[in-house]
């Protein structure tokens, strides 16, 4: 039961978590995989094998735009956010806000 | 110094997509492989562990493929550019394919497939099988080719009496050798039909006959108000109603002491062989449910007048010290017992085999009181053998049980090949679409991925049908008799009728539901579409709208 909620709070908010992360600055593939599992401690990790073919489907919907930059000598597909990325960003940020506190006010709330 | 793009290039070909994107996607995935190889060396792990963790990462290549294809054209991978284990690129599937259609080349699968396509229960078989139309076209050919086999064939199995009289008199016209096939008619009752005159035809015919006698007392304890209410009477009350009625006890007087008794089974059952083989119809299950259909005289009639002949004259002449009297009326029971049990049918032979008993242990004190031991002795040696006899047939019902295992695997493999079959033809009808035209749907794309699970869930259905099947594959012409037909495949095709006839009766489950249950999955499956629709629609414009 367990496996399957996190698989799909994982498989709803992947979205959420790559546009967020590219938010600050346009990062490649490889570095996106090394800081969600970073920054949530080990808590979440990305498959690779699914993260590309998500960023190619965001990519597909115009919310993210890949472009090839160099970097240490060689080239590295860097991804950005478009305008429209960052509107679904906030769209989703806010939703994400709204369920997590509505989570939070159920879940935190001790039997009197 | 690995060749990382050269690895994913080949792990990931054939990737449909525009070459320069193509090429984008396979750089990137060997970075990211490359990045992780390095950084394994970084952290201490040996060259080959560092290969092993890279590779890890993807260690489904095809999810992958399907994957990024999804990802950046928004559609299904077409199912001919697939390389799964079940895609229509690999060589088995097609074999599968292939040898299911091959077992169609053996008799004895054919033989399961179309005997278990086709109801079989007495009512639906003479709607399907032999429908009045089919009939009324033996009927014409027979006529054409005056051909009287079929014209009796006609007679035995048309539903309507009228023209099964009409039949049978032009079969009997062509060849009067066929005037057994009167017995239908003989056994037939008001009001569909007067049996007197056919009785006459049979008697005059076949005089030696008990056959005949016992069809025409038969109809006569059919119009006696005892018929009506015999449950209600005891039984000696019941034997003395019934004798005293001439139109019962005269015909069944001529009928124990008649030389012969030939219920024409064996007639019977080579007329409808012939027939069937003549119209291709190879089917032992055919030919037992068209032998069922055959007349037989009134057993319990007949069981009642051999006991007044033992019970109530045999035992009153003992009584009375006529004891050569009552010795010819327990022979008399007990010849024509002798004479019955030659019948062809199950049925008929337990009733001979209990009156011949019944017989033989009235008689045997009676001799053995009048000294002739040796009469006696072969007598004993008789009940001993009937005995034997009764004990054979209750250890062939044992049998049975194997019959049944044997129709419910048949019956149950053969639901399957019906279901994977048709999910095969879906299967390879979109798999040709697809070929044909590539981006036709990618519904259709997705179905034929999922359906290609098909060809070889067929072949195992398939194999486990015939296997099944295979200890009663029989041509029709291997029977010599009915009886051997009723022993070798009776009870499995009893056992498949039953199975059956559930499914296809009149107020049955699936009779009631098969409309229901159609427009259900009509339902669910314009419901599924429509989601899908939707869901990509959402999918391709997003929050973006919002």
């Amino acid at each position: 039961m367990g496996t399957i909620l996190d698989r799909e709070l994982k498989k709803g908010n992947a979205e959420l978590l790559i546009l967020a992360l590219l938010e600050e600055k346009a990062r490649h593939g490889y570095e996106i995989g090394k800081l969600i599992a970073e920054r949530s401690e080990g808590v979440v990790r990305f498959h690779v094998a699914s993260l590309y073919p998500l960023l190619y489907r965001l990519e597909h919907r115009g919310w993210v735009k890949g472009e090839w930059e160099p970097l240490g000598g060689r080239r590295r597909r860097f991804y950005r956010l478009t305008a429209t990325g960052r509107k679904t960003l906030r769209t989703q940020r806010a939703r994400w806000r709204e369920f997590s506190s509505a989570m939070n006010r159920i879940v935190e709330v001790r039997c009197a | 110094m690995h060749d990382w793009k050269e690895l994913v290039r080949v792990r990931l070909a054939p990737l449909p997509l525009e070459s320069a994107r193509r090429a984008e996607i396979i750089e990137e995935l060997s970075q990211q492989l490359e990045d992780a190889y390095k950084e394994a060396l970084l952290g201490g792990a040996s060259e080959p562990e560092a290969v092993r963790r890279s590779l890890a990462q993807f260690n489904d290549w095809e999810g992958l493929r399907k994957d990024v294809f999804r990802a950046v054209k928004a559609e299904e991978l077409p199912v001919w550019q697939q390389r799964g284990i079940l895609s229509p690129k690999r060589p088995w599937v097609w074999a599968a394919l292939l040898l299911s259609l091959a077992l169609l080349g053996l008799f004895g699968f054919r033989q399961a497939l179309v005997t278990l396509s086709v109801p079989i229960a007495p009512d639906v078989w003479q709607d399907r099988i032999f429908s009045t139309r089919t009939l009324r076209e033996i009927e014409r050919q027979g006529i054409a080719e005056r051909d009287a086999r079929a014209l009796a064939f006609v007679a035995l199995h048309h539903p309507d009496m009228n023209e099964a009289q009409s039949a049978a008199e032009k079969a009997i016209a062509l060849d009067s050798r066929l005037t057994w096939i009167s017995a239908r008619f003989a056994s037939a009752y008001p009001p569909k039909n007067d049996p007197a005159p056919w009785i006459a035809r049979l008697k005059a015919w076949d005089p030696d006959n008990a056959f005949p006698f016992l069809l025409e007392a038969g109809a006569s304890f059919s119009k006696s108000p005892f018929s009506a209410i015999w449950p209600g009477l005891r039984l000696q009350e019941l034997r003395h109603a019934l004798v005293s009625e001439s139109g019962f006890r005269r015909p069944m007087q001529k009928a124990f002491s008649a030389p012969n008794y030939d219920s024409y089974a064996a007639q019977s059952f080579e007329l409808n062989r012939a027939v069937l083989q003549h119209q291709g119809r190879d089917r032992p299950d055919l030919l037992m449910f068209s032998l069922a259909s055959r007349p037989i005289p009134n057993l319990l009639a007949t069981k009642t007048y051999a006991e007044y002949l033992l019970n109530d004259l045999g035992e009153s002449s003992e009584k009375a010290g006529r004891t050569e009297e009552a010795v010819a009326q327990y022979q008399t029971a007990g010849q024509f017992g002798v004479r019955m049990q030659r019948a062809s049918t199950d049925i008929e032979r337990l009733i001979a085999i209990a009156i011949r008993k019944e017989s033989y242990e009235h008689l045997l004190p009676l001799l053995r009181h009048q000294g002739r031991t040796e009469e006696a002795a072969l007598l004993e040696a008789e009940l001993a053998d009937l005995e034997d006899t009764l004990v054979l047939a209750r250890e062939h019902r044992s049998e049975e049980g194997v019959a049944s295992r044997a129709a419910l695997l048949v019956w149950i493999s053969g639901i399957a090949v019906f279901l994977f079959g048709l999910a095969a033809l879906a299967w390879l009808g979109s798999v040709i679409l697809l070929r044909w035209k590539e981006n036709t749907s990618s519904l259709l794309s997705h179905f034929a991925s999922l359906a290609g699970l098909a060809p070889p869930l067929l072949l195992f259905a398939s194999l486990s049908l015939y296997a099944a099947y295979y200890p009663y594959v029989r041509h029709i012409n291997q029977f010599r008799s009915e009886g051997q037909l009723a022993r070798d495949v009776g009870p499995f095709w009893e056992r498949i009728s039953l199975l059956r006839t559930p499914l296809l009766t009149h107020g049955s489950w699936v009779n009631i539901m098969i409309w229901p249950t159609v427009w259900c999955v009509v339902v669910a499956v314009i419901g599924t579409i429509t989601l899908r629709w939707v869901a990509s629609r959402r999918e391709r414009h997003g929050f973006a709208e919002e």
